[in-house]
């Protein structure tokens, strides 16, 4: 093996990686082969698998041998003090990593439950390690450590304490049951989202337990690596200032799930309902709602202006004037549901203008009052556009000296009204 | 239930509620359409009270009457006022302007109608009074019944049925009784209610008969061309020998209906272009329907919100109708759908 001296960087990387990756190095052209292994197959065994990856032919495999085999040394002293078992593969020359899935196979083949990875690089006389250690029935990540230092005996010191913290996290799961059937998931996972800014929780947002996880730029969001187990149900929450947090649920396969959340809507604060109805027709009706609570309490301020009018000899039109206001409710299903009843209450003052002279009175305006003791109104929201709206009016005249006289307005018969509505 | 379903579940209670409401759809007006045919009107509640000081509740019967006196018009509409304190009294408006007078009798007899005499004196209720000033001329007549002059004038008739004959009596001019007269409605004895009688601008006299027994609910104008004619149909016995039939060519008899029981019996009004006859449904609404004078079914009619409590007449000129708004007390003098 030659140095590599052009651009005063030599960069040797060693991967010291699974005893499986002896298979794979002869077919990768490495001329060492780490052979099978057998190690006693009790939650005590550790098989460790030691192999120098040579990437190309400037890397120094026989100073990453050095390092690599004080690295082996402290991993086994530090998994024998803990009473564990460890066995010792030869240490093979390969030109990739070793992958996680092949080092477990080769593991529970020789009945070890505990398979360890150990990576080794050095580049510009620096040294960077880590050390992985996998359940090898599931291939589940149990513990890890690594670190960066000067390429010199100064890094001996880190190589003990990263064994001691993998053995010891290894030794706190050896007594925890080993006939899981799935893994944690091997990827990280990416939201996708419209909402520049928004807020990404796991869990339902807001509630106890959920966990802030960042925030969606440039479309996206990679989450840290969270070791969630396979076939599990998570919740991812997005929320943003003045829309509606929406919650989706994922289910975890062993494939990286593509996770796209449609764009948030907005938290109504302000409605405009158009609309007219039975009676009403040659007229319009405008409703402006406000909500004291987002999409679900309001205000709302109804005037319509229009003509009665039968169409028939002898009959001049009555021009009425309606000032409605109150309170209303939204009491079925939730804000992302296209389809929502709700409830009204509330009253008005009613202007009718008439053609008709009287001697006792200068004008023919009359004045009711009316309270609405119901109303019901339902909607329909399409993917695009207005809102359809339908309210059912149950109105009653309290004085008598208006035109509609003390009663239910209409003969009793309801006030429908249908139109558009817009949100904003 | 699938999210798809539901336009379809609100575009249906659309229609079911819009087929509810009926006609009401494109012509109702919730405030009462009636009002859109109003000509004038005058809050009799408000009136009495700030002209009488008296708290009117109803208004039970109504009457027009038009006359002249000394080539001046003399019109009037006299009207029964119930006040809150259970009294009643006869009180009236000018034609008009439906502005209130000053005229308050005592309500013997009710109002009925209102009828000018042979002395050309307007007897409403048990008294005739003066067309220009409306003061008493004659007191304690005949009430109940209705008063009809000859032409040319020399007596005064009041008619009257008893459920099976037609009486006619006599009056002279100062309502002394005279020869009294009567005709049997029909051969067949049944109850032939007179409900109206109306003598036209042409001199046509048209008699309105509510009909039982297996009539019940139909209604029957019978009119005669002239007062001859109808002196005529006195002196020959049987007015009528069926009801339908029709006894000689200056008579008509119109028989139509059999759903006119309204709120107070059988509503209907004589007009110079028909009768008009309301039924009510269930659902509030009023339907006036006009029948021509001598020939059968309805030719026009109209509808209304229909509030219980009301009171509703129809001039005979045809003109004009009215209604009593109890709620409100007001009364409204309407055009009619027809002129």
């Amino acid at each position: 093996m030659s140095r590599n001296t052009r651009g005063g960087s030599k960069a040797i990387l060693a991967v010291i990686a699974l005893a499986f990756l002896a298979e794979l190095a002869i077919a990768e052209g490495t001329t060492e082969s780490p052979g099978p292994v057998v190690v006693a197959p009790d939650e005590r065994a550790v098989l460790i698998f030691p192999a120098i990856v040579q990437r190309d032919d400037s890397a120094d495999a026989d100073e990453a041998a050095t390092f690599g085999t004080s690295l082996i040394n402290a991993l086994e002293k530090a998994f024998s003090d803990l009473s564990f078992n460890v066995s010792i593969a030869p240490i093979a020359l390969v030109q990739g990593e070793g992958l996680p899935a092949e080092a477990s196979s080769n593991a529970v083949a020789v009945g070890a439950r505990w398979a360890v990875i150990i990576s080794l690089e050095i580049a510009n006389k620096r040294i960077a390690y880590s050390l992985r250690v996998y359940e090898a029935s599931e291939t589940a990540l149990v513990a890890s450590s690594g670190f960066s230092s000067y390429a010199g005996l100064t890094a001996l010191p880190l190589f003990a304490d990263s064994a001691k913290a993998v053995a010891t996290k290894t030794a706190a799961l050896q007594h925890s049951p080993s006939n899981r059937t799935t893994g944690p998931i091997q990827y990280r996972i990416t939201i996708e989202s419209p909402d520049e800014g928004a807020a990404v929780v796991i869990g339902t947002g807001g509630a106890w337990g959920s966990r802030n996880v960042g925030i969606i730029e440039s479309g996206s969001l990679v989450l840290p690596y969270i070791p969630f187990q396979k076939g599990t149900d998570i919740v991812v929450g997005l929320s943003k200032k003045d829309m509606v947090a929406i919650d989706v649920p994922i289910e975890l396969g062993d494939e990286e799930p593509r996770i796209v959340i449609p764009a948030l809507r907005k938290k109504e604060k302000e409605n405009l309902l158009v609309g007219t109805g039975p009676g009403r027709l040659l007229g319009v009706g405008v409703t402006y709602r406000i909500f004291t609570r987002p999409d679900w309490d309001f205000i709302f301020f109804n005037e319509r202006i229009f003509a009665g009018y039968d169409f028939s000899p002898g009959s001049i039109p009555l021009i009425h004037m309606e000032t409605w206001e109150g309170l209303g409710w939204y009491l079925l299903f939730p804000p992302k549901s296209p389809f929502r009843m709700g409830a009204c209450l509330g009253g008005g003052i009613l202007f009718s203008f008439s053609s008709a002279s009287s001697p006792t009175s200068n004008n023919s305006v009359f004045v009711d009052a009316a309270i609405i003791p119901i109303e019901g109104f339902m909607e329909y929201r399409f993917r695009k556009g207005p809102t359809l709206w339908l309210s059912v009016r149950g109105a009653f005249s309290i004085n008598s000296s208006g035109l509609i006289g003390q009663g239910w307005m209409g003969g009793g018969q309801p006030d429908l009204t249908a139109g558009l509505l817009w949100r904003r | 239930m699938t999210m798809l379903r539901i336009p379809g579940i609100i575009l249906a209670t659309l229609v079911l509620a819009f087929a509810f409401q009926g006609c009401s759809f494109l012509i109702g007006d919730p405030y009462g359409n009636y009002f859109q045919k109003a000509d004038r009107w005058v809050n009799l509640r408000s009136a009495l009270k700030n002209q009488a000081g008296l708290n009117l509740s109803d208004v039970n019967g109504l009457a027009v009457v038009k006359t002249t006196s000394g080539g001046n018009p003399c019109d009037y509409i006299f009207f029964m006022a119930d006040y809150y304190d259970k009294t009643s009294r006869i009180r009236a408006l000018g034609y008009d302007g439906l502005n209130l007078l000053g005229f308050d009798s005592p309500p013997t007899g009710g109002v009925l109608s209102a009828t000018v005499d042979m002395s050309n004196d307007i007897k409403v209720g048990d008294a005739s009074y003066g067309a220009s000033s409306i003061t008493s001329v004659h007191t304690s007549l005949p009430t109940g019944k209705w008063l009809i002059t000859d032409n040319p004038t020399t007596s005064n008739f009041l008619i009257y049925s008893d459920g099976i004959n037609l009486h006619r009596d006599l009056y002279d001019s100062s309502w002394l009784p005279g020869v009294i007269g009567q005709s049997q409605i029909s051969s067949v004895p049944g109850p032939w209610n007179l409900s109206r009688v109306a003598v036209l601008g042409d001199g046509r006299i048209c008699l309105l008969f509510s009909l039982g027994m297996g009539d019940q609910g139909k209604i029957q104008a019978v009119t005669f061309a002239d007062y001859p004619t109808f002196d005529s149909a006195f002196g020959v016995g049987g007015l009528m020998e069926s009801p339908d039939a029709v006894k000689g060519s200056q008579i008509a008899v119109t028989t139509f209906g059999g759903s006119f029981d309204g709120p107070s019996g059988i509503d209907a009004w004589i007009t110079e272009n028909g009768v008009v006859a309301m039924t009510t449904t269930s659902n509030n609404q009023a339907t006036f329907s006009r029948y021509p004078l001598g020939s059968g079914g309805s030719v026009d009619s109209y509808s209304m919100t229909y509030y219980s409590g009301n009171l509703y007449f129809f001039e005979s000129s045809g003109r004009y109708w009215y209604i009593f708004d109890v709620g409100s007390g007001r009364l409204v003098r309407l055009r009619t759908w027809w002129k």
